[in-house]
């Protein structure tokens, strides 16, 4: 369980994080999404103890993590921005990382390094970008992790070598029950595989749920009805109405079944119900409602 | 903070990894220690004495090449220990791995140690075992300079101890200069401001004494050398050696090792309050800001202000001059500080306010003397001993270096010899109130000047310093000097009794206008006899004929052995004047035959030629100049500027000669208006075998007061 | 076993519980046949184990499976079915389209009675 209770973290003036909650359920694979700038690389700079935050703590299983070097050695991080030490190749940080990682297992860098087909032997500054990527993980993953954070993972990567990543992620948040912090842009492979998904906003989590009770919260509907009806949608959250003609389009945050049984009350035309894609939620949420969100979502 | 024994934890991984990440280091620092030391010794080693200067050269420390590794290497290596921190990448790879930053930082501390120590080690060993007596004919000794030509005294540069004592004193730089690096890194974000910052720290202090000390020059009386100049170059061994080269004492070893641990344990504490994301910033702490620009704006400031004040000439151009500097730099320094030329709002204007202010303080309270120190004057009562200048006028030579008596010990920079009874000590006072009565005389005296230094020990920690230029006129005729000179206290110090011999070997004598006759007394029984003339001649002496400024009867040179302090027999000499009025000397010489072995007499001489010097007469030429056409005014232009007088006038009548001979003086007593003159010497005269009129080796002078009658009408 | 369609506006855990239904029903599984374990088929279609393992529970809930502790999930028999209100009226909605749809077709509705009585007909030989 990783528990961010409260955090404040400031860079110089600029309030980066504003008084953050965000938890990780043991063995559940959390989505950290928001805008360029939300604080995404800051929280999960300070989760795994490289910031130190001005107020609130971070907790995994109890334990603070900041300088905590117990749980560092069950931690695997994999930045952003890739940093490897000069001139060394895949071997040699695989040696370093062996002494200093207990869990290190040796048979699963060696079939990694078949799998992802990487020249061992090559300097890593000569590896493209994509190729660091791959490396990285074979790293990070050899040791084991309990807890995986990964920053922009598999921005850059093709799709034969991101499904070959998240079968090793899948594989092991089923075999071990690791734990998994992934923040992306890609959202629709975030829907693919996360179940619970933190939505940040300017240093604040906006919100924070299971992945599927946030779709089956809020749908969007097409009603069409033959004569115009004093408050079609009363007893409905509508969060954004839209009138098309003789066709409204409406967001509204309800159960599928409650939009159904007061629509159908009233027997409409036309009547489409969808539940919104992750994309369309964090548009939706983030976005703010204006002509140019609009014409994204229908 | 609880003491934890994690504040000791180590990670044997990375400090394994970090030197086979960096090994090129240490082994460059080993090549540049083997191949400027231990090479050329090997290759020399059938002859090893004629290496033998070079080998004490490197065991001080003054070879160059080592000198250049003792700095860089620690500085590089703490900078690319600690480049991690320097870059968001690699500080967030790093901090993420399972390390506390105690372990961190203690960790990427002991590789760096590691690889400066280990080339010093492994030269030293090697050093060690190669080791075999290598003889200096000549004892270099830094100090005195003196070079000995008695075969019986060598000294063996190459022994254990000597390359121990050059282990432990470069691994005692090496740490030093390493652990201000390393704190460097601490406070800076990136490694081009960690490497600028690790190299100006170092010498920051020094340097920060060395402008103090400019600014200290305005008030009068502040002697630059003694205490600042110890403590300024002490401060840094690097500088230390440079100045006395050869061990350390045990205190100052104790105090280099002590500012190393402090500096490493305030690295420590940094390190953990460090802001890790400002990472690529120039500086990391916010309390940097204000000192470096600070800093920058000191030493600026005092750029701008000395060079005006050189330029312009004068205080308006000095003032102009730090007020430009401190602004100018100040923006720099701020620019440089945060990174952007963007500077120019209310919050710098607040900062340099705040510089402007203590600035302020700082140069009035100098100016102004507002600690009164140009007028302070210790009371006699309360002095326990005081140095003075030995008022021995303008005699050359090592006669009055404290350090050669008894008694005496330590460097001349710091004079030994302290008057301590009440008489002299109140004589002195005197003479320091009566130079302060009359400073505005002196400081506008255009004439020959003598540099006088006082030392008080009052009992305070450091002696109380000042130094005077005064006219020489002043002190030729002053009571107190007359006092301070045949009062008993001086008179037993100096007593040839007293000089710190064991054995004296020979003495020679030679004229004063040529080196090159030199004769030499060794017969012990002779020494002996001659000594005692000696001494009741300085005994006898009194202040005037000290100062007289007539030529010496003739230079001599005492050789002889002495024990150092390590109680080794080493030669040693002692340079001294017989002074005309050294009657008994004089007429022992005479009778035993030796002074017309040397002494330069008439019938020696083929001519004289005498020129006279006069600077007003030379500025009113070349005012003429403007008058005479343009050939004429360039020869007599570089007539002028190159000083050939062609109305020199030559002499040749004996009498004459022997007059010159016999009245002349060995320096001008005004600079701008003297006569000088050559001695042009018959073939043969010379014992070296040179032929042909060589001119004497020495100049003679005259003033207006001792020249020659039969001179004065030609001039 | 199955194919998911990621661009579906589905999420993945009703496509897992609609599919692995649609398995079940049409008798690919047999009842009683055990179900590939959470971890197992998580793997093999590059879910989240959790999403497997709530897929697994709706079906439990609804009947179509049970699990035993230590041994696994298997294919419950027919009758342990129940009727969920929330599942009827989706099918019934889902219906209504359907027939909407063949009227918009121009069917008439006499013909789309017996479209669908004939449909049903299809699955006569199943037993409720």
């Amino acid at each position: 369980m990783l528990t961010v209770s409260d955090v404040d973290k400031n860079f110089d003036n600029f309030r980066a994080l504003n008084a953050l909650n965000l938890n990780v359920r043991r063995g559940s694979i959390y989505g950290l999404i928001g805008t360029n700038g939300a604080g995404k690389t800051t929280i999960i700079k300070a989760i795994t103890g490289v910031l130190k935050v001005d107020k609130g703590q971070i907790t995994i299983e109890g334990e603070d993590v900041f300088d905590n070097s117990a749980i560092k050695e069950r931690m695997g991080y994999i930045p952003d921005d890739l940093y490897f030490f000069a001139g060394y190749n895949l071997k040699e940080m695989a040696r370093f990382y062996k002494a200093l990682y207990p869990k290190w297992n040796s048979e699963r860098y060696e079939n990694m390094v078949k799998q992802f087909n990487l020249d061992e032997k090559r300097k890593l500054a000569r590896f493209s970008k994509g190729m660091q990527k791959q490396a990285a993980f074979i790293l990070i993953m050899t040791t084991m992790p309990d807890y995986l954070i990964l920053d922009e993972p598999i921005d850059g990567l093709d799709p034969i070598i991101r499904k070959l990543v998240w079968k090793y992620v899948v594989e092991d948040v089923a075999e071990r029950e690791m734990t998994v912090l992934v923040s992306s842009h890609n959202l629709k492979e975030m829907e693919g595989i996360c179940d619970s998904i933190g939505i940040l906003s300017k240093g604040n989590m906006v919100m924070e749920r299971d992945l599927d009770e946030l779709k089956s919260d809020i749908h969007k509907i097409q009603v069409a009805y033959k004569e115009k009806i004093e408050n079609p949608y009363e007893g409905l959250n509508v969060l954004h109405k839209e009138e098309r003609g003789t066709v409204d389009l409406l967001i509204v945050r309800n159960r599928r079944d409650v939009v159904e049984q007061i629509i159908q009350e009233r027997k409409p035309l036309l009547f489409d119900m969808l539940p919104l894609t992750l994309e369309e939620i964090f548009i939706y949420e983030l976005g703010g409602v204006d002509n140019e969100v609009q014409g994204i979502l229908f | 903070m609880k003491f934890k024994a994690s504040y000791f934890s180590v990670s044997g991984t990375l400090v394994k990894e970090n030197l086979r990440r960096f090994w090129a280091i240490p082994v460059i620092g080993f090549l540049i220690y083997f191949l400027s030391g231990v090479f050329p010794i090997l290759m020399s080693y059938s002859h090893l004495n004629d290496m033998s200067s070079y080998i004490e050269m490197c065991l001080n420390n003054k070879q160059p090449f080592y000198m250049i590794a003792h700095l860089l290497i620690p500085i590089i290596t703490a900078v690319i220990i600690f480049r991690y921190l320097q870059h968001t990448s690699s500080v967030t790879a790093f901090h993420a791995m399972p390390f506390t930053r105690m372990k961190l930082y203690n960790s990427s501390l002991i590789s760096g140690l590691i690889m400066i120590l280990t080339p010093i080690i492994a030269n030293g060993l090697l050093l060690l075992c190669i080791a075999k007596p290598a003889y200096q004919m000549w004892t270099y000794d830094a100090d005195l300079m003196s070079l000995s030509t008695d075969v019986s005294g060598l000294i063996d540069v190459f022994a254990r101890a000597d390359i121990l004592t050059w282990m432990g004193e470069s691994i005692v730089i090496v740490l030093v200069i390493y652990a201000i690096s390393v704190f460097a890194g601490m406070v800076t974000g990136n490694s081009v401001m960690h490497l600028a910052m690790a190299f100006g720290f170092n010498f920051l202090v020094p340097a920060l004494y060395g402008v103090f000390i400019l600014y200290c020059n305005y008030l009068y009386g502040f002697d630059y050398s003694g205490n600042w100049s110890e403590t300024m170059l002490g401060s840094s061994p690097y500088l230390q050696v440079f100045t006395h080269g050869g061990e350390f004492a045990i205190g100052l070893i104790i105090y280099y090792l002590l500012n190393a641990l402090v500096l490493f344990i305030l690295s420590a504490v940094l390190y953990q309050k460090r802001k890790l994301e400002k990472a690529s910033d120039a500086f990391v702490f916010k309390f940097m800001v204000p000192i470096i620009s600070y800093l920058v704006a000191f030493f600026g400031m005092s750029l701008f202000g000395f060079y005006f004040s050189v330029l312009g000439g004068g205080e308006p151009y000095f003032y102009a001059g730090l007020i430009a500097g401190a602004v100018v730099f100040f923006v720099l320094g701020r620019m440089i500080v945060l990174k952007t030329p963007r500077i120019f709002n209310a919050k710098s204007v607040k900062s340099f306010a705040v510089y402007a202010v203590i600035a302020a303080v700082f140069v009035t309270s100098i100016m102004c003397d507002l600690t009164g120190f140009e007028d302070r004057i210790p009371n006699a009562d309360k002095v326990k001993g005081a140095a003075g200048g030995k008022f021995v006028g303008e005699e050359s030579g090592t006669r009055y270096y404290s350090e050669l008596y008894l008694g005496g010990s330590g460097m001349h920079l710091i004079q030994s010899f302290t008057y301590t009874s009440e008489e002299n000590i109140t004589a002195l006072v005197q003479l320091h109130q009566d130079i302060l009565k009359n400073r505005a005389a002196f400081e506008v005296y255009n004439g020959r000047m003598s540099y006088l230094k006082f030392s008080y020990d009052t009992g305070s920690l450091l002696p109380m310093q000042r130094a005077y230029s005064v006219p020489t006129t002043f002190l030729v005729s002053n009571a107190q000097c007359k006092q301070l000179f045949e009062g008993k206290e001086f008179k037993q110090y100096y007593s040839l009794n007293n000089l710190n011999y064991t054995r004296m070997i020979s003495i020679n004598f030679n004229d004063p206008l040529t080196a090159s006759n030199t004769i030499t007394v060794s017969n012990q029984n002779e020494l002996k006899e001659l000594m005692a003339c000696m001494e009741q001649d300085f005994q006898e002496r009194t202040y005037e004929q000290q100062v007289d400024v007539t030529h010496m009867y003739a230079n001599a040179t005492l050789n002889y052995k002495m024990k150092d302090e390590r109680g080794k027999t080493k030669d040693s000499n002692m340079y001294m004047e017989i002074k005309q009025s050294d009657k008994n000397t004089l007429k022992w010489l005479e009778e035993h035959g030796y002074s017309e072995q040397f002494l330069l007499t008439a019938d020696q001489v083929e001519s004289i030629t005498v020129y006279k010097y006069d600077y007003q007469e030379q500025q009113n030429e070349s005012y003429d100049m403007a008058t005479m056409d343009q050939k004429a005014a360039t020869i007599a232009e570089s007539n002028v500027k190159y000083g050939i007088e062609e109305e020199g006038f030559t002499i040749t009548d004996p009498e004459q000669i022997q007059l010159i001979l016999d009245n002349y003086m060995q320096n001008a007593t005004d600079y701008n208006h003297y006569y000088y003159a050559y001695a042009n010497l018959k073939p043969g005269v010379f014992a070296d075998g040179r032929d042909g009129g060589y001119q004497s080796d020495e100049t003679m002078y005259f003033n207006d007061d001792n020249l020659p009658d039969f001179l004065k009408s030609v001039f | 076993m199955f194919q998911l369609d990621l661009k579906s506006r589905k999420s993945i855990y009703e496509q897992v519980v609609d599919n692995l239904k649609e398995l079940i029903i049409s008798g690919v599984i047999k009842e009683e046949d055990k179900l590939l374990s959470v971890r197992e088929l998580s793997k093999i279609l590059t879910v989240n184990p959790n999403t497997i393992q709530k897929a697994y529970s709706e079906l439990e809930r609804q009947g179509y499976v049970y699990s035993v502790v230590g041994l696994g999930t298997f294919v419950a028999q027919r009758q342990k079915i129940k009727i969920d209100d929330s599942m009827l009226s989706d099918l019934k909605y889902r219906m209504r389209e359907s027939i909407k749809e063949l009227f918009y077709l121009g069917l008439t509705y006499e013909d789309t009675k017996k479209l669908v009585e004939a449909l049903i007909e299809e699955r006569s030989e199943w037993e409720c």
